[in-house]
């Protein structure tokens, strides 16, 4: 193994040791307050790292997630309240639902692509929210479906404090997946179908078979996040799943921008903390987002990941300009 | 089944329109116009004002109401046009200014419901054995004279010809002296204008919000696609076939949601053949 090799795996095992700690820091010294802005946080950045490996890894714009959260909330929820699945094999089931509802989004998808799968997901995401949460036989009361066990592993989740330990160690183990599935050969065909079907095709990559792969572990991470949706606030509606949430997820991707998914994920962060960070600012914290969103546009339109690497080229230039050495005297110019 | 007919072909004209406003500007720009909805409302909204609380006449008042609409699509472009290239960037910028949009109508006219008067209220008239109300008849004739009017313009004016010359090619429109930045302006205004429309002519049939429009744009959005999102005659049909559709479940159905449903069902219909209407160009 290379030095270079050598020295990021080490940093990818440091980064995954931070990773495990970091849940039971949370819980040891956050409080109550902190730990529910926390679990918002992991929730919002499992539903991003699987539509940062859709829409970035394998070109597939989609609108869906909130609804496939919806499915996977809803699974979750019904088979622990109405079939006293324990909670475990409950969200298990959750993940399990949204990966089949992603098929019906996956199929049209094997045809179209970019822009009009944008509209297809959209139509799914508004059909979920104003039909399929309203059907009885998913959410039987308008009220909401609440949650028959008060406890996950051991852990009681009707305290964040307690919640944050499983839900950020699940939280870390999806991210660690997704960035070893970005810089592995499964990875690099995602990107090859996203930048070239054709191409990809030839080149013996199952086009159809990756671009499947790719909505199912999007579906999964939804389902995953959905179902701990629903374990942190105990019951849920069919209005716990708007349609306009969907937006906000694709922007989080987006303003991540592409390459690794560590952007995507502090922009989901970011997302998910701001409002409840900054509740002072009233109603117009509604404005904020969409206003940040236009900048970064405007600004940076390869996102965080482009003002990243902006940054690091402008330090190489600043550490070579530092490093020429300066002529003490005679230095002619030519 | 001839108050279906009539119901259906009102909304369906409306959604046509919607439609052929985002099928512009996907044509020209390469971009799916995700605040064509919200500028259509801001316009209805200023159309509400000048009309429920200025008392000015209804026709100034509708010709304000779509020059504002106008103009919000023009700034619209204006805004995101340095990402001209990009249209995934045009794209969430389209979702940041919807949102934007939004949340100024919010601010000035909060999220109640609100009524306009019906103009040729207590007319009604029938036309081969189908009858329309005043305000429905006024809709169905104003949409079909603005997409008629709008296809003759499309298919006789130079700056038409311009359009589609630029739309197939930029590059070489380009190097042939067309000012495919002025083109994109005009695109983006005359489709701002057609939400105006879209949102003045259907304010005073329901009661309206700051999200009535987004509703439409999502079957306007559906109508664009069926008809291949740059097919613009498509658009208009697949507008009127969803209104219709739409109608007629409306009337067979109490389940919330379920035309809604079917219209997704639909679409996947429609993808999931090998001649997909998808492919197709005008």
């Amino acid at each position: 193994m290379s030095a270079a090799a050598h020295s990021a795996v080490s940093k990818s095992r440091l980064g995954l040791a931070i990773g495990v700690a970091l849940p039971f820091l949370c819980a040891w010294r956050l409080s109550e307050f902190g730990n529910t802005v926390v679990v918002q946080m992991c929730i919002w950045m499992l539903t991003a790292a699987g539509l940062h490996v859709l829409v970035h890894w394998a070109g597939q714009i989609s609108l869906a997630q909130v609804a496939l959260m919806g499915v996977g909330a809803f699974v979750t929820a019904r088979a622990n309240a109405d079939f006293s699945v324990p909670l475990p094999a409950a969200v298990l089931l959750g993940v399990a639902g949204a990966v089949v509802a992603s098929l019906a989004i996956g199929l049209p998808a094997l045809r179209i692509r970019g822009l009009a799968l944008a509209i297809i997901t959209l139509a799914f995401a508004f059909a979920a929210s104003r039909w399929l949460f309203l059907q009885t036989w998913l959410v039987p009361q308008v009220s909401g479906i609440p949650l028959r066990d008060d406890r996950l592993l051991g852990f009681d989740i009707t305290q964040s404090s307690q919640l944050v330990i499983p839900l950020g160690l699940v939280c870390v183990g999806v991210i660690a997946l997704t960035h070893h599935l970005g810089n592995s050969t499964l990875g690099r065909s995602l990107r090859m179908v996203a930048h070239d079907e054709e191409v990809a095709a030839a080149s013996g990559i199952g086009v159809p078979a990756h671009k499947l792969l790719a909505f199912s572990y999007a579906a999964a991470c939804a389902g995953l996040a959905g179902a701990f949706t629903v374990i942190s606030i105990g019951r849920v509606g069919p209005q716990a799943f708007p349609v306009n949430k969907a937006i906000l997820y694709l922007s989080a991707v987006l303003l991540g921008g592409a390459g690794p998914v560590f952007a995507t994920l502090r922009a989901a962060a970011g997302f998910a903390a701001f409002p409840v960070l900054f509740r002072g600012l009233g109603h117009y914290i509604d404005v904020v987002g969409p206003l940040s969103i236009l900048a970064v546009v405007i600004a940076s339109p390869s996102g965080l990941n482009g003002l990243d690497r902006a940054l690091h080229e402008r330090l190489a230039r600043r550490r070579a300009a530092a490093a020429v050495p300066v002529p003490v005297s005679g230095g002619g110019q030519l | 089944m001839t108050t279906i007919i009539s119901n259906g072909l009102v909304i369906g004209a409306i959604y046509g329109l919607v439609a052929l406003g985002i099928t512009l500007v996907y044509k020209k720009s390469g971009v799916l116009n995700f605040a064509h909805g919200e500028v259509g409302m801001l316009g209805a909204f200023i159309f509400y004002v000048l009309s429920v609380e200025q008392h000015l006449p209804y026709l100034v008042a509708a010709a304000a109401g779509v020059a504002t609409s106008a103009a919000l699509g023009c700034v619209t472009f204006l805004l995101l046009a340095r990402r001209r290239a990009d249209p995934l960037n045009m794209l969430i910028g389209t979702l940041a200014a919807a949102g934007v949009l939004t949340f100024v109508a919010n601010e000035i006219w909060t999220s109640d419901q609100l009524f306009v008067p019906p103009p040729l209220a207590g007319v009604r008239v029938s036309v081969l054995g189908l009858t329309f109300t005043g305000p429905r008849l006024l809709v169905l004739l104003v949409a079909i004279g603005l997409a008629v009017a709008f296809f003759v313009l499309f298919r006789t004016s130079r700056l038409a010809l311009l359009f589609r010359a630029s739309a197939s090619d930029p590059y070489a429109a380009e190097l042939m002296g067309v000012d495919v930045i002025r083109l994109d302006v005009i695109t983006w205004t005359v489709a701002g204008a057609l939400a105006g429309f879209a949102g003045v002519l259907v304010a005073p049939l329901v009661g309206f919000d700051i999200f009535f429009m987004t509703l439409l744009a999502i079957r306007g959005f559906a109508a664009a696609l069926l008809a291949g999102l740059t097919n613009v005659a498509g658009a208009l049909g697949a507008g009127l076939a969803i209104g219709l559709a739409e109608a007629a479940l409306t009337r067979q159905t109490t389940q919330p949601g379920l035309p809604e449903a079917v219209l997704v069902g639909l679409i996947v219909v429609f993808l999931l053949r090998p001649q997909a209407a998808v492919r197709r160009t005008a």
